[in-house]
């Protein structure tokens, strides 16, 4: 609460400065070049100082406000009674402070409700002493930014720096993300790797997820029946159905239909890949899995089972025709005109011309946009998590039911669990492999595609 | 004289051609007809068994163990405060950083590519990465609020970002260079000619971008399955940091329950989501032919 209000607060006194500034330099103008900078300027000038370092000093304040309200709470007498360091005090602390925001939360812990009280002083008097220290900060950056006021001042330049300076940051995220999802993956698997051995993980063959610390824990940790699962689904099964469906529709929308049906055709196609992965999921489970197991059924199966790698790959494969016929596409357009001209000039029919001349010169460029729809295939998290099962086995009978990477990081991570076990921690791994396939598809898909264009510019 | 074109030999030759010419043509027809036919399926089981659970009660409840009782408002304002945050974070360090890369980064230098090949990556990279992250970071590190729209919201806007700089540099490089001379040549100072000129030009084609990321976050599911936000909301969530739920994940929640009655929510859930997507890239359309300039 304090928080918002403080905040409305500090950018209203922002804006404030803002006219402040902007009214003292115009109160400096005297004629034509008497000010160095347009007033507004100095209004911006006078309002950043005013706002960047009271906002910096709010988030940190903000960072280490629990922790000095902490300390404030274990100072006071009414806390002497608290087991020294250990598990309940923290419990007992938590719960005080659930009842001080909250006075109608459960209690389990009969010591929680002295402390709330504690708990909330403790809490008002830190956040606001946090708020008077911002206040106290904006005033003085205001009034050092009020004496910076004056005819001969580039708050122009000043200000351009600091708008370069907000540029630059807000484009360093990009890498922080990069950075950050390396980082956490890595730091996680290296916890994961401390219980079982990388050999053991990627090499075996029997996966059974489990809590422990024995020394046959790396048995169960074997994830070769899902990469075989992953890939199965999602490189070929789903390949199988895009590659096909895919180029042809590549092919008929740029060489045979009208400008007019193509201006139709195409939207309708790209609502194919509009539609979120949770509804291709439930269609998945709901329709197509069925109808893939009475199919089975008929063919003379026993038992086929709900939840096949067919159901999923298929529906996947369909998710992803939009993809490959847009890669196709770009690449179909980008084989040179002249190519095509010189086939059909030799008597080629136009069938002929894009079997033997377009297709392989845009070969190239439809490979990579298969590895990037592979890709993306192999990522995909939701249809798998609905349709394919959770079975880890090494089959190549697509009625089986069969698991991915991405169902069992799913299935690793919900749920309560605590975050230093193996079988949480194996999310991780899993999640780096992932991170790593994925990766380099997309760079060496993205080398092809810039050799390839090069090659005929 | 007999030319070699009327033998017969040659007629069965060209025949078999035109008729080879006719199939491939066919094919084509057929596969694009065949994905068409999927959606036209798809979309048809979902009006089916879902239009009748679509009425008013159903678009202003919340979630219930009850299907007749349970609605989508609860998951909807979930969705609302998550698409909120997503948009106040990846919007503003999108264009920023669009602008950064597009008209001040020194051109050749080491880190700007770094910059430029991290963007790129992260546009391909599996949702559920994202979510990892969010997971490693938000919660298990900063203990920020599980299933709260606050964290989901930051997760998606890290997924979102890239989407919005890729299209946003693409609309700024669209800006005839002849803007920016005329507006430095009247003494504007580079930043002033991006402000003032530039980045309004940009601006519809940005929004299209912005449009699209959204659209894309509004249909995510898993990296939010990785934060947790699967709560059970019987009421709306009243601010960023109450546990929340989101429409898809509303739509994974109740395609799990094996009460047979939830399967009428779930499709009328989709037909809700779909129907938004629809509406947001309409206007995302809507907007690049209205704004678009041809330079």
């Amino acid at each position: 609460m304090i928080s918002q209000i403080l905040l409305l607060v500090v950018l209203g006194l922002g804006a404030v400065g803002w006219f402040v500034g902007r009214a003292r330099a115009k109160g400096l103008f005297t004629g034509r070049h008497s000010l160095a900078a347009v007033p507004s300027y100095h209004g911006w000038h006078l309002a950043l100082w005013a706002l960047i370092p009271a906002l910096l000093v709010w988030a940190v304040w903000s960072g280490i406000a629990p922790g000095l309200v902490r300390e404030a709470v274990l100072a006071d007498p009414a806390a002497a009674s608290l087991p020294a360091f250990d598990m309940e005090r923290d419990a007992i602390l938590a719960e005080a402070q659930a009842l001080a925001s909250d006075p109608g939360a459960a209690v389990f812990n009969a010591k929680a409700a002295p402390l709330a009280s504690v708990f909330q002083a403790a809490q008002t008097r830190i956040w606001l002493a946090g708020a008077a220290l911002t206040l106290l900060t904006l005033f003085a950056g205001a009034a050092w930014g009020y004496s910076r006021v004056s005819a001969a001042f580039p708050a122009r330049t000043r200000v351009e720096r600091a708008a370069l300076i907000g540029l630059l940051v807000a484009s360093l995220v990009a890498i922080l993300t990069t950075a950050g999802i390396v980082a956490s993956l890595l730091y996680e698997t290296g916890l994961f790797f401390s219980y079982v051995s990388p050999i053991d993980f990627l090499t075996g063959t029997h996966w059974a997820p489990r809590v422990g610390v024995d020394a046959e824990l790396g048995k169960d940790f074997g994830a070769v029946p899902l990469f075989w699962g992953t890939l199965y689904i999602g490189a070929v099964i789903a390949m199988l159905v895009a590659i096909p469906l895919g180029l042809m529709s590549a092919v008929f929308l740029t060489q045979y239909a009208s400008p007019t049906l193509r201006k139709w055709l195409k939207p309708m196609l790209e609502i194919l890949a509009g539609i979120p992965t949770v509804v291709y999921g439930y269609f998945a489970a709901l329709t197509v899995a069925p109808q893939v197991r009475d199919f089975a059924a008929w063919m003379g199966m026993a038992n086929p089972s709900t939840e096949s790698a067919l159901a999923a790959g298929m529906v996947m494969g369909v998710m992803i025709i939009p993809f490959v016929s847009s890669m196709a596409d770009d690449s179909i357009a980008a084989v040179p005109q002249a190519m095509r001209d010189g086939s059909l000039a030799m008597g080629a029919t136009k069938s002929e011309t894009i079997k033997r001349v377009l297709l392989p010169a845009a070969l190239p460029g439809i490979v990579a946009g298969v590895m990037l729809a592979i890709s993306r295939a192999i990522g995909e998290t939701m249809i798998v998590v609905m349709a394919a099962g959770a079975a880890a086995r090494l089959s190549a009978n697509p009625f089986d039911s069969m698991t991915t990477v991405t169902f069992q990081i799913v299935q690793l991570l919900t749920g309560d669990q605590e975050f230093d076990s193996a079988k949480t921690l194996s999310a991780f791994a899993l999640g780096l492999v992932l991170f790593m396939v994925t990766l380099a598809l997309n760079v060496v898909a993205l080398r092809v595609v810039k050799r390839y264009r090069e090659a005929y510019e | 004289m007999n030319s070699l074109w009327q033998e017969d030999r040659m007629k069965r030759r060209l025949a078999s051609r035109h008729a080879a010419e006719r199939r491939f043509r066919l094919f084509g027809l057929g596969a694009i007809a065949l994905s068409l036919a999927f959606l036209a399926y798809l979309l048809f089981t979902m009006l089916r068994s879902g239009l009748g659970g679509l009425d008013w009660a159903f678009l202003t409840g919340s979630d219930s163990t009850e299907a007749s009782v349970a609605g989508i408002w609860g998951a909807a304002k979930g969705s609302i405060l998550t698409m909120g945050v997503t948009l106040a974070l990846s919007f503003p360090l999108g264009v920023l950083a669009a602008v950064y890369l597009e008209e001040f980064a020194p051109k050749g230098q080491r880190w700007v590519e770094w910059v430029e090949v991290s963007i790129n990556n992260l546009a391909a990279v599996p949702s559920i990465i994202f979510g990892l992250l969010g997971l490693a970071v938000f919660i298990n590190t900063l203990h920020l609020p599980r299933s709260s729209p606050l964290v989901g919201g930051m997760t998606l806007a890290l997924m979102t970002m890239p989407v919005i700089v890729i299209s946003g540099r693409n609309a700024l490089k669209a800006v005839p260079p002849s803007i920016r001379n005329a507006a430095l040549a009247v003494g504007a100072s580079p930043v002033q000619a991006t402000f003032h000129h530039v980045l309004p030009l940009a601006l519809p084609g940005i929004l299209t971008g912005t449009i699209i990321g959204m659209a894309r976050a509004l249909g995510e599911t898993a990296p939010l399955l990785m934060i947790g936000m699967r709560a059970f909301v019987s009421t709306p969530p009243g601010g960023i940091t109450d546990p929340s739920s989101v429409m898809p994940m509303q739509i994974f929640l109740w395609s799990d329950e094996i009460d047979q009655a939830f399967v009428q929510n779930t499709s009328a859930a989709i037909i809700v989501l779909l129907v938004l997507l629809l509406a947001m890239n309409g206007l995302a359309i809507y907007l690049r032919n209205k704004f678009e300039t041809r330079w």
